[in-house]
């Protein structure tokens, strides 16, 4: 469904040159969930952004569905591939309500029958008719994350980019949102690529994962290789263990370690 | 927000303009709507220049009932010329006996008259040079900036007096002239508004959706810039009444016996020691509506823009 | 028992807004001796702003009563703005959550670590708190203290600048701490090392501890007793070992909703809240 090979990106001249992406390629089944994990830095929003044309591609290639991606990006492509992002308070309109920010994108694709359809897309992330016509101030953190991910869904896209959909918001809130998206992904057939840097996160949510560091791909593994502790590479193992908490005697030893 | 409870509940009508699930897009706008005054009536100087600007409009539509005289026909210039402000005529007469109170009465009309059509015809030219100049970035960006900055280069009223010299003299030139010269700032202001949002996660989504640019410029950035842009061009009112004033003082303006404010402040400089009224009635005039806007300015910028408030 | 260091008894935190009032914090009481405690809770419990009452550092609107609230017999409620100032990063400090707007961007490192010192230490000289601010920069295992010094917050990473934050907070050897969030804003390594290091500096200081923070487990391994607080108010207190035994739903919501890596729980556990918990 979705092929990168030896992405590249690149932001700036001169001086002020940064390469964002290096060198990543992998490869997305249709119907499958993908994650990228690293910390900040490691250049995982960026591949998003250059999948969907907010970020330039330098060099490789971004192939959807076989095809390569035109640039600038048409409307079958916005048909076919949608992103959520990471902040609820600043991927809404603040001077939007919520129907205007759901019949935006049936307007521009000249979809009809667009109140039955912003009713659907309100039931399908659980909100009632009742969000219809507030304002995001008016909404949770977790209720505008689900808005975001109703208007990804309005138009039916067949690829969903996630990125770090969840890290803004409250832990159970967080839980909510997660079982949305699998439910969701189960239900439609979609195809994921979510970004985060929990590594439990990603593999609730995902399949298969690559992790990065510095703009490139260091590991590929699977979630159920990270269940089980196993990694080849030290940084990996390095994320495994941070992710297991902060515990006195695991501290004494890196003291230890680097004496 | 994990729930801490707000105090007492409203009820009625203002219930349903608070109302957090607003059942139709109207109900949605009219609320937001409500907060905003409620915030605005807060502040009584803000609430003054409110009324100030309100009475202009008033006396300005009701200026056949409210003026006793008519302001261009003259009186007996034997017996009426140059009276000071007396039972009979309010603020007096002046030169050609007309009667100063009716003139500044329809006076309020020419004044409103200039502030409107400034305001509806430079607002809507420098929004879009400044947005799209802030959207487009390069060249357009470039080209559209220096443009701005050869008008901002000039002096506003120097500026004025050569389009009306070029022009002709007469109250729609003037008008033209003002707007011409009023649009840069609100230029500015929308670019630097422009600039802020422009790379939000908001404008990548409906450019994720497939948006095409006028789009975004009219519907998703504009909305964003009006409340900075209002406050400006209320504020900006003050100065084009005076410019207007001073056009109308050149003799650039207003043509006799048109009875705008500068103008009747020019014929009154040549009575100003002994028959002070004459000048110092419409300057009046022309102090407490540039007072009320300021005002009124002030106490919108402080409801608009919570970031300058006090 | 020891007398206790800090005393808080029915701390209410008030706004009083224009579209009504908000209780942001209502009715903690809590008492804190030579520990660790933890407030854990979602945004809206109020646990920063029960950290920022101690301070005094409630921001306008806000309003703050208690029936009592002393630091080592100080009435913090009626003291002086003299005495609070002095409390303030002498004795009680605080360390925030993103030190990209914790510190002051147009000063130097070393200068922040200078200026705190000799705001408590008056007569202090320039070369004595150089060098306790050098000492400090070590402290917090900065590997070139010299140029960390002269460098200015934008250009050190995240973890460094909360390093230098902490540098900073604890150059005057204060008896509190309150750490707000500290390793939120951070990537989970870089916090790691961050909490390795207020570890040890708190355990060799003696000093006590209040760290606020939204992550429960993280949490209860770092400090000895925990408060849990939901819609400003405290709704179980139990010691961190004894987390698994919480008896609160919302605190056993709270555990069990969070993904591990340990367990594939699908779905995941979600918190039903019951208005009740916010009586």
């Amino acid at each position: 469904m979705l092929d990168i090979q030896n992405l590249k990106v690149v932001y700036g001249t001169g001086r002020l040159r940064v390469e964002a992406v290096k060198d990543v390629s992998f490869h997305v089944e249709a119907g499958a969930s993908y994650g990228l994990v690293g910390e900040s830095g490691s250049g995982k929003s960026t591949v998003l952004r250059a999948i969907c044309g907010l970020a330039p591609i330098s060099a490789g290639r971004v192939l959807v569905d076989g095809q390569g991606v035109k640039t600038p990006r048409d409307k079958a492509f916005y048909r076919t591939v949608q992103m959520v992002f990471q902040d609820p308070y600043a991927s809404l309109h603040p001077r939007h309500t919520v129907d205007r920010t759901l019949s935006e994108p049936l307007a521009i694709h000249g979809e009809k029958d667009a109140e039955a359809r912003i009713l659907q897309a309100l039931r399908e992330v659980g909100l009632g008719p009742s969000f219809r016509f507030r304002y995001p101030h008016q909404l949770s953190g977790g209720q505008r994350q689900r808005i975001a991910i109703a208007r990804a869904l309005i138009l039916r896209p067949k690829v969903l980019l996630l990125d770090e959909p969840t890290s803004a918001l409250d832990a159970s809130v967080q839980a909510e949102i997660l079982n949305l998206l699998d439910e969701l992904r189960r239900k439609m057939g979609l195809t994921y690529i979510l970004v985060s840097h929990d590594l439990a996160v990603v593999a609730h949510l995902c399949d298969r994962l690559l992790v990065m560091r510095h703009g490139e791909g260091v590991e590929e593994t699977t979630a159920a290789a990270l269940r089980s502790g196993q990694a080849s590479s030290s940084y990996t193992r390095e994320l495994i263990d941070a992710s297991r908490g902060f515990s006195r005697d695991a501290a004494k030893a890196a003291t230890a370690a680097s004496l | 927000m994990a729930g801490a409870p707000p105090l007492p509940q409203p009820s009625g009508l203002q219930a349903w303009l608070l109302s957090s699930e607003p059942a139709s897009r109207w109900q949605a706008r009219l609320g937001r709507g409500y907060l905003g005054w409620r915030a605005f009536t807060k502040n009584p100087l803000a609430v003054l220049g409110l009324a100030i600007v309100v009475l202009l409009i008033l006396v300005a539509i009701f200026a056949p009932l409210i003026a006793p005289y008519s302001p261009v026909a003259g009186g007996d210039l034997r017996t009426e010329r140059l009276l000071p402000p007396s039972e009979t005529f309010w603020f007096g007469t002046d030169d050609q006996g007309r009667d100063i109170f009716s003139r500044v009465v329809y006076g309020s009309r020419v004044t409103l008259w200039v502030v409107v059509l400034v305001a509806i015809i430079a607002t809507p030219i420098g929004v879009l040079i400044g947005t799209v100049a802030g959207y487009l970035g390069g060249w357009v960006d470039t080209v559209l900036m220096r443009i701005t900055d050869i008008f901002l280069a000039f002096p506003r009223l120097i500026l004025a007096l050569a389009f009306v010299a070029a022009l002709g003299p007469g109250i729609e030139n003037a008008i033209i002239a003002i707007s011409i010269t009023s649009w840069p700032p609100y230029a500015r202001i929308a670019r630097a508004e422009t600039l802020t949002v422009r790379n939000s996660d908001f404008i990548a989504a409906v450019k994720l959706q497939g948006a095409s640019t006028p789009r975004i410029i009219l519907g998703h950035i504009i909305p964003l810039c009006i409340s900075s842009i209002i406050v400006r061009v209320t504020l900006d009112m003050a100065g084009i009444i005076l410019t207007a004033a001073g056009l109308g003082f050149l003799g650039l303006g207003a043509q006799p016996p048109m009875p705008e404010w500068g103008a009747m402040v020019a014929t009154g400089r040549n009575y100003l020691i002994d028959q002070w009224w004459v000048a110092a009635m419409p300057g009046l005039a022309i102090f407490v509506v540039s007072l009320g806007f300021n005002l009124l300015g002030d106490g919108l910028r402080d409801v608009l823009d919570p970031k300058a408030a006090k | 028992m020891t007398k206790p260091l800090l005393e808080v008894e029915d701390l209410r935190v008030r706004f009083h807004l224009r579209t009504g009032t908000v209780e942001a914090v209502r009715g903690v009481s809590f008492q804190l001796g030579r520990e660790r405690l933890g407030i854990v809770g979602e945004s809206g419990s109020g646990k920063s702003q029960t950290g920022r009452a101690i301070l005094g550092l409630t921001p306008p609107p806000g309003e703050v009563t208690a029936k009592r609230l002393t630091f080592d017999g100080i009435d913090l409620l009626t003291a002086s703005k003299r005495t609070l100032r002095d409390l303030r990063g002498g004795r009680i400090s605080m360390v925030m959550q993103d030190p990209k707007y914790s510190l002051n961007p147009v000063m130097t490192i070393g200068e922040q670590i200078i200026e705190a010192y000799q705001a408590h230490a008056k007569s202090a000289g320039r070369g004595e708190a150089r060098d306790r601010a050098l000492a400090m920069l070590e402290a917090v295992k900065m590997r070139n203290p010299e140029r960390v010094f002269s460098l200015y917050p934008h250009e050190v990473s995240g973890g460094m600048g909360q390093r230098a934050m902490i540098a900073m907070m604890l150059v005057t050897e204060p008896d509190l701490l309150i750490a707000d969030e500290p390793t939120s804003a951070l990537d989970v390594t870089v916090s790691m090392e961050v909490l390795r290091i207020l570890d040890e500096l708190v355990s060799e200081r003696g000093m006590s501890l209040i760290f606020i923070s939204h992550d429960l487990k993280l949490v209860s391994s770092f400090c000895d007793r925990v408060l849990v607080m939901y819609a400003g108010r405290v709704v179980e207190e139990l010691e961190a070992k004894h987390l698994r035994e919480a008896k609160h739903p919302y605190t056993q919501g709270l555990m069990r909703c969070l993904p591990t890596l340990a367990d594939d729980v699908r779905p995941l556990p979600t918190l039903n809240r019951d208005p009740a918990w916010a009586q």
